[in-house]
This record gives structure tokens, sequence and C-alpha cells, in this order.
């Protein structure tokens, strides 16, 4: 018996032939808020928002073939508007119409099933994954989670979730939305942050950074986004505030 | 990599978790502990594997403990094979794999399936002897053990689970079975650009392979 060991070094132009595997995927499920209350303004801010998101995910060649993307709307029912793809398959302007109630609810439940959708289908196609990111953004309280069956439901979905490694619940609200009743959907399962509206741009810059960071994680590394309100130690982030 | 006498090897790799600052250090000390208690067991089997894992954990925790870090500060995968002419034995903790070729390449050790991609059992943990597996073949022709960065490229993850990737298979084992190693096969493959450049992970390869009588 004889045997031989090498380590890779430089790049020269020889090789066997190898399979081509997918880089492991991203899922990362975005739940907009799209009710009344996002009319005028905030609505054209999120549409904004999303446009930079994308654009700057389109940039990173490494990040762009790792972050999956699925948008979910809000209002009396909850709707998927682009299902998951590369961040660029997604229309450079995602048109959305605010109006009616707030059936976060709604939108949590189909942003999780369509998280388990892309696992399952990862796992058909023998893709590796990192664990999904499930993002809501609202100005607002939930509508159809008013009793408190299906609130503590919907509390023990998320939690449970967040605690079996399901997916990361990260929770993000404007100016007017009702914190409490955020934080008490998360407990202490994800994080609640407050942003500005009105800097939506800012904030969807962040979040593509944020989830373009698990392009470096190694194995064993637990995947955590950085404090959204601050920019550095000294520095806070001028669009987000602590809730 | 030991050989105890003629006609065996014993091969350890390890991938040092690149989360953790002193890895480097724990990969090479659980190489260096395992290699060296299996290449001194008698009888290479199950039991003598397990052995030579635990004395790769005792390494990392002595080692650990004389720089003054935790245990986990070195956490580290180990793939480890015994060659031999009769058999090969081998043992995983974490992920790489262990590919045996007789009459045709077999997986005789998976990347464990975890969840996710970035998750993996380091030897570091407590847990890690519920996630170690063992299997041997006997007479081999040539063995291959390698670390997770070649995992995606010379194995195709199916809906049945993991199968070698042929079409390397193919090109590389008759290149190793016949009348001698090239020298410079492994370094050629590792250095190739679509294997450089295809994987951001840390890619290892040892290839065991048996001389004919000619040479």
């Amino acid at each position: 018996m004889t045997a031989r060991n090498s380590q890779s070094r430089a790049s020269v132009d020889h090789s066997f032939p190898v399979a081509n595997p997918d880089k492991p995927q991203a899922a990362c499920a975005i739940l907009l808020d799209t009710s009344q209350s996002m009319r005028g303004e905030p609505i054209r801010a999120l549409e904004k928002g999303l446009a930079a998101y994308r654009e700057f995910l389109s940039q990173d060649e490494e990040a762009k073939v790792i972050v999956e993307t699925c948008i979910i709307t809000f209002s009396d029912e909850a709707k998927v508007v682009h299902p998951f793809s590369s961040v660029e398959e997604i229309p450079e302007t995602v048109e959305m119409k605010a109006g009616g109630w707030t059936a976060m609810g709604a939108a949590l439940d189909l942003g999780i099933q369509q998280i388990e959708d892309r696992k399952q289908y990862y796992k058909d196609e023998g893709v590796d994954y990192y664990r999904p990111f499930l993002i809501l953004i609202t100005d607002g309280a939930p509508t159809d989670l008013k009793t408190k069956t299906r609130f503590d439901e919907m509390k023990a979905k998320i939690q449970d979730g967040a605690k079996n490694r399901k997916f990361t619940p990260l929770f993000f609200g404007t100016g007017k939305a009702n914190f409490e009743k955020l934080k008490d959907l998360v407990g202490e399962s994800g994080q609640v942050t407050g942003i500005d509206g009105a800097r939506f741009e800012e904030f969807f810059v962040w979040l593509s950074k944020s989830v373009s960071g698990i392009k470096n994680s190694k194995p064993g590394e637990v995947i955590e986004f950085e404090d959204p309100t601050k920019k550095s130690r000294s520095t806070p982030n001028p669009f987000a505030f602590e809730v | 990599m030991r050989q105890p006498e003629a006609g065996r090897v014993v091969v350890a790799v390890a991938d040092g978790l690149g989360s953790r600052a002193q890895s480097h250090i724990g990969s090479q000390t659980a190489c260096d502990a395992a290699a060296q208690h299996l290449a001194g067991e008698p009888t290479w089997d199950e039991a003598a594997v397990r052995r030579a894992f635990e004395a790769a954990r005792q390494a990392l925790e002595s080692k650990a403990g004389e720089l003054g870090f935790a245990p986990a500060e070195l956490a580290t995968t180990l793939q480890v094979a015994g060659v031999g002419p009769e058999k090969v034995v081998a043992g995983i903790v974490g992920d790489g794999a262990v590919v045996a070729h007789a009459d045709e390449p077999r997986i005789l050790l998976a990347p464990e399936d975890m969840q996710y991609a970035n998750e993996v059992v380091p030897l570091t943990e407590a847990a890690w002897p519920e996630h170690f597996r063992y299997a041997e073949l006997d007479a081999p022709q040539s063995v291959l053990v390698f670390t997770d960065g070649l995992t995606r490229l010379i194995l195709e993850r199916r809906k049945g689970g993991w199968e070698p990737f042929r079409p390397f298979f193919d090109a590389f084992l008759p290149t190793i079975n016949g009348e001698g190693f090239d020298e410079e096969l492994v370094s050629r493959f590792l250095e190739g650009e679509r294997v450089d450049a295809s994987w951001d992970d840390d890619k290892c390869l040892v290839v065991v392979g048996r001389e004919t009588a000619t040479r």
C-alpha cells in the first residue's frame, strides 16, 4: 500500500470531471403589510426599499446565487406576490396596492408554509440549505389574531418553529406598529425592531447585507444578524430604533 | 498518515471548524492522536476505530487545557481509515466522506445528514459518540478519504441518498489502480480550476491504492 496526500493550492487549469453542485440556498420569506394605513407615501417607500434590496443583492455575485426570496403581501388576505426565486428573477418594480385590514396571521401561516415547501424542494433536489428567514414588516397590528386562541396558536407556531430551528423570525415595525403584540408573538425566539417607514431603502440595504452575510458562514457557525439599531458600537443606524 | 507495517496504512483527515480560532490546532491534534492510536491496535475492527476516536477526543481536551482554551475552540471533524490487505475499516465524526473501490466505487461513509448546510457535530461536542459512524469493506483496491470541500464535487446527492459521481471515479480510479501512482495526481486534481473555484471550503484528499506486483 502507498498513499499520497495533498492540499489545495493555486488554480491551474487541469481537472478530472467533477459534479457541478448548487450552492447551499438561503430562503428568505419577506412578509409586507399593505393594509389601508400604508396608503400613499409608505407603500411607495416600501416599493423603493424592495427595489434597493433587489439591486444590492443582484450586484453580489455570490449572494445572488445563494439567497432565494419570496414576497408575500397582506391586507384583507395574504398572498404570494413573488414565489421563491433568485433575486434577479424578482421584477425591478413590484407594484403594491395598499388598502384593507391587516391579515398578519394569514401572512405568517403562508410564509411558514412557503418556507416548509421550499425546504422540501431543496431536499427533493438534493440541494443543501441554510436555516430560512421569516421576515415581517408591518405598520400596525394583526386584525385576524383577535381571539386569544388564534393568537396563542400563532405565537406557539412561531416560537416552536424558531426553537426547533425551522426558521429564524425577524419582525420589524414602523412607528405606529403594535410592538407589544409583535414582541408577544416572537417571545425570546427572535427579534423585534422599530424602523423608520420613510427610510425603507436604507433598511432594505441593511437587510440585503445581513442576508448575504450567510455566504461567509462556516460549518457550525450560528448565523446571527447584527443589531439593526446599531451601525457600529458608537453609531446608531438612522433607520432603526429599539422597541 | 501512518504505516505501522508494510501493507497497512492508517489515514486520518480532519477539517477544523472555520468559526473556531484554534481549530487548525484541533484538526492536527485529532489526526495525530487517532492515527497513532489505530496504528498501534493489533486488530482493526469497530471497537479499535472507536478507541482511536476516543484517543483523539482525549488529545483535544489535553491540548486545549495545555493552551488555556475551551475544548470547543479546537472544534474539528475527523475521518479515519485503516487500510490493510484484507479489509478497510473506517470511522467518521462530522462531515467529509470515505469511498472505497472494490470492483466499483462505494461510499463507505457518507456525509452526515444535518438539517442545514452550515451545521456539523465536531469531535469536541459531548454528543460526538452518538454521531460516530463506522464501516468496513473486504479487499478494497483503493480508498479515498476527503473533507467536506470535496463531497459535493465527487459525490452526488440524490433522493435515495449519496452516490459516487461516476464521471469522476470512472476517470480517476484507473489512474490509481494501474502500475502505480502518479506522484502529482492528487495535487493536480485539487489544483484544477473547477475544483479550486467551485467551493470555498477547505479541500483535502488522501488516496490509498494497491501497488501491482509488477512495481
